[in-house]
């Protein structure tokens, strides 16, 4: 047996011209909550659905635990999916639309009624079976399509951005009940979205997928902390992305020159002098402070725009010529905020920024 | 909302406009119905009272031409044969547009339209070309049985023509777009992605259909058998041409009092039959449905 629960070799998918998955490789591990995070049209639903069977991959290999299911039906497959719209069945009840895929395996109407309940309990939802689809709010209808995907006990379960339709607090509150659901039972989930802060809330493993191929794959600090491209360090996150070119490279320091100001960020392999280089920082890296340091970047900047967020402010400043950077500072205490026009001293760590050799495409 | 209420004045010369509105509106349509429909209706109905002997027609108010549809068999087993033909053109359409409806329903831009298109081209032309056409087809010397004698397949024609057979093809080839369209509007509204988590969920292709597919277009079906069932029923000129004399339905029958035997009192008893059982089969089947979609 496979410690895997998914695996994909070199899977394409072409639709005419258009290729829409490009050669991804990845492995899932059982009971993972894994996401597919990328932007509409980047090939993430294809992938999703290729999974699950609906389209068949042009190129390439799908295996569910350790089974190849390359050609299998959906119906074949022990994967359920949790549809973008939910598709719950509007002509039966919420126990008929839980108990569909037990009655297609011709269970005892004891046993399905034990599973049914049990599956209610789980989605927290006790003793609604019996009524209709259209008499529920948007969060209840949620979980009866992930209960009706569930109780059929898959290898895995896909979700297809189910959240995306309720408001912010149902679907906060949705992200922490899926995360409950798949620690108890210990399903495997594939986890489709463009949300980025619900990809990180949720992720064991996050893909980042882009013009159909996986940019980086890794759980969420290394995502957002060490992205590997610039397209990774400006989906996730915000992030001052510095286009340059490296001027020196001196063991673990090396200078990126961004508009005439030198930049120290740390080396990275495979990085050579007079390289084109993004520098990714992130806006609450950089703080007000005078910190004179090798190791760190200290400049003088002007304040273009200060932004009141709330629990933090926005800068936006230029230093220079008119290299533009972003900064976050928490509103922690009555401390002063820095006014428009005002010159201050900013500065970070060299090892806080990010060194992404090469030219974006 | 109860009509003791009292309402406030402006309120209520609001709604007295808004009538006045609905009847300018509907006055057209209405006088046309009156004048074109209700009031021929009406004549009819009266002469079915009358008498008719030795080819004069009295003025009479007698139930005997009532009587005599009840008790002589011809009327009976005419009827009896509608109603027969009806259900099995209607069984045929459903089954044989339900598949033509789901695929153009599930198509999509041009192909869905060329589809469309070639659904509404027959009634481009007339139903007596159309039907004439299926005289030459299934005549004696008709093409189907030539290419069959040709082939070798048979030694003598096949009397196909003037055959139940033959008309129930003419139907269904002139009804089946009746069927299709109310199926094709249905299947259309219905989410693909509902047959989608069918089968996610470990419906093959058929149970699909019967669990999912054919449960929530049950109105496209309901009414599209209705459309055929009626119009068949009722229909003249198919089992006129096609049918010949052995075959008449219920139609030919009242076309044949009236032009034929000139009977135009029993004629009008057996139209006003016909529409009463017509209206109390529409009745029943609307109880029968409605119940059902109200689970």
């Amino acid at each position: 047996m496979t410690k895997f629960d998914v695996e994909l070799d070199n899977v394409s998918k072409r639709f005419g011209e258009f290729t829409a998955v490009d050669n991804v490789n990845f492995k899932i591990n059982k009971g993972e909550f894994f996401s597919l995070l990328g932007p509409s049209g980047c090939g993430k639903t294809t992938l999703m659905r290729m999974i699950s069977g609906f389209e068949a991959p042009s190129e390439g290999t799908i295996r569910i635990s350790g089974k190849d299911v390359t050609h299998d039906r959906p119906y074949e497959r022990p994967t359920n999916l949790v549809f973008q719209h939910l598709a719950l069945f509007p002509h039966l009840t919420i126990a008929e639309n839980i108990a569909f895929g037990l009655r297609l395996k011709k269970l005892s109407n004891g046993e399905i009624d034990r599973r049914v309940d049990e599956m209610l309990e789980l989605v927290r939802l006790p003793g609604l079976g019996n009524r209709k689809i259209s008499q529920l709010s948007g969060g209840q209808k949620q979980r009866i399509a992930i209960a009706r995907a569930l109780v059929n006990r898959p290898a895995v379960l896909l979700l297809d951005e189910p959240l995306a339709a309720l408001d912010l607090k149902l679907r906060e509150q949705m992200q922490l009940e899926l995360k409950r659901i798949q620690s108890e039972i210990g399903t495997t989930f594939i986890y489709v979205t463009h949300d980025q802060s619900e990809a990180i809330t949720m992720s064991d493993v996050i893909a980042v997928v882009n013009k159909g191929k996986i940019e980086q794959m890794a759980d969420a600090t290394t995502i957002y902390e060490k992205p590997q491209s610039a397209f990774v360090a400006n989906f996730i996150g915000e992030t001052n992305l510095l286009e340059g070119e490296i001027a020196s490279i001196n063991g673990d320091a090396t200078v990126v020159v961004v508009e005439g100001v030198p930049i120290k960020v740390k080396s990275v392999a495979g990085a050579h002098v007079g390289q084109k280089a993004h520098v990714s920082v992130r806006p609450e890296k950089i703080i007000f402070d005078a910190i004179d340091a090798d190791s760190c970047n200290h400049f003088e900047a002007v304040i273009d725009n200060a932004i009141y967020m709330g629990n933090y402010t926005h800068y936006q400043m230029h230093l220079g010529q008119g290299l533009k950077l972003g900064i976050d500072v928490q509103n922690a205490t009555h401390c002063e905020r820095k006014s428009i026009g005002e010159s201050v001293h900013i500065a970070w760590s060299a090892d806080l920024g990010v060194l992404l050799p090469g030219e974006v495409q | 909302m109860s009509g003791a209420m009292p309402m406030r004045p402006e309120y209520n010369s609001e709604a007295i406009q808004l009538r006045k509105r609905i009847a300018m509106l509907l006055s057209p349509g209405l006088l046309w119905l009156l004048v074109f429909f209700a009031l021929p209706m009406f004549f009819v109905l009266r002469s079915s009272f009358d008498s008719f002997a030795g080819g004069v027609m009295t003025s009479d108010f007698t139930l005997q031409n009532y009587a005599r549809i009840f008790t002589e068999p011809l009327y009976i087993q005419v009827l009896f044969k509608s109603l027969l033909t009806g259900l099995f053109v209607t069984v045929s359409c459903l089954v044989i547009g339900y598949p033509v409806a789901h695929l153009i329903a599930r198509s999509t831009g041009k192909k869905r339209n060329l589809l469309l298109i070639g659904l509404v081209i027959p009634f481009w032309t007339s139903l007596v070309v159309r039907t004439y056409a299926w005289k030459l087809l299934l005549g004696t010397n008709g093409v189907v049985n030539y290419h069959l004698m040709q082939l070798g397949i048979i030694d003598t024609p096949l009397r196909m023509l003037f055959t139940t057979g033959a008309v129930v093809v003419g139907l269904v080839h002139v009804f089946l777009p009746f069927m299709i369209l109310p199926l094709y509007a249905s299947i259309e509204k219905l989410d693909a992605s509902l047959e989608e988590a069918s089968q996610d969920l470990g419906a093959n292709a058929v149970q699909t259909f019967f669990k999912v597919t054919l449960p929530l277009t049950l109105p496209g079906v309901t009414t599209g058998c209705m459309l055929v069932f009626i119009m068949t029923v009722s229909s003249f000129l198919t089992p006129d041409l096609l049918g010949g004399a052995g075959n008449a339905m219920i139609s030919n029958i009242i076309q044949s009092e009236f032009f034929g035997t000139f009977n135009w009192p029993f004629g009008s008893a057996l139209a006003i039959s016909f529409l009463l059982f017509s209206l109390l089969f529409v009745a029943v089947y609307n109880k029968f449905f409605n119940r059902e979609q109200k689970g």
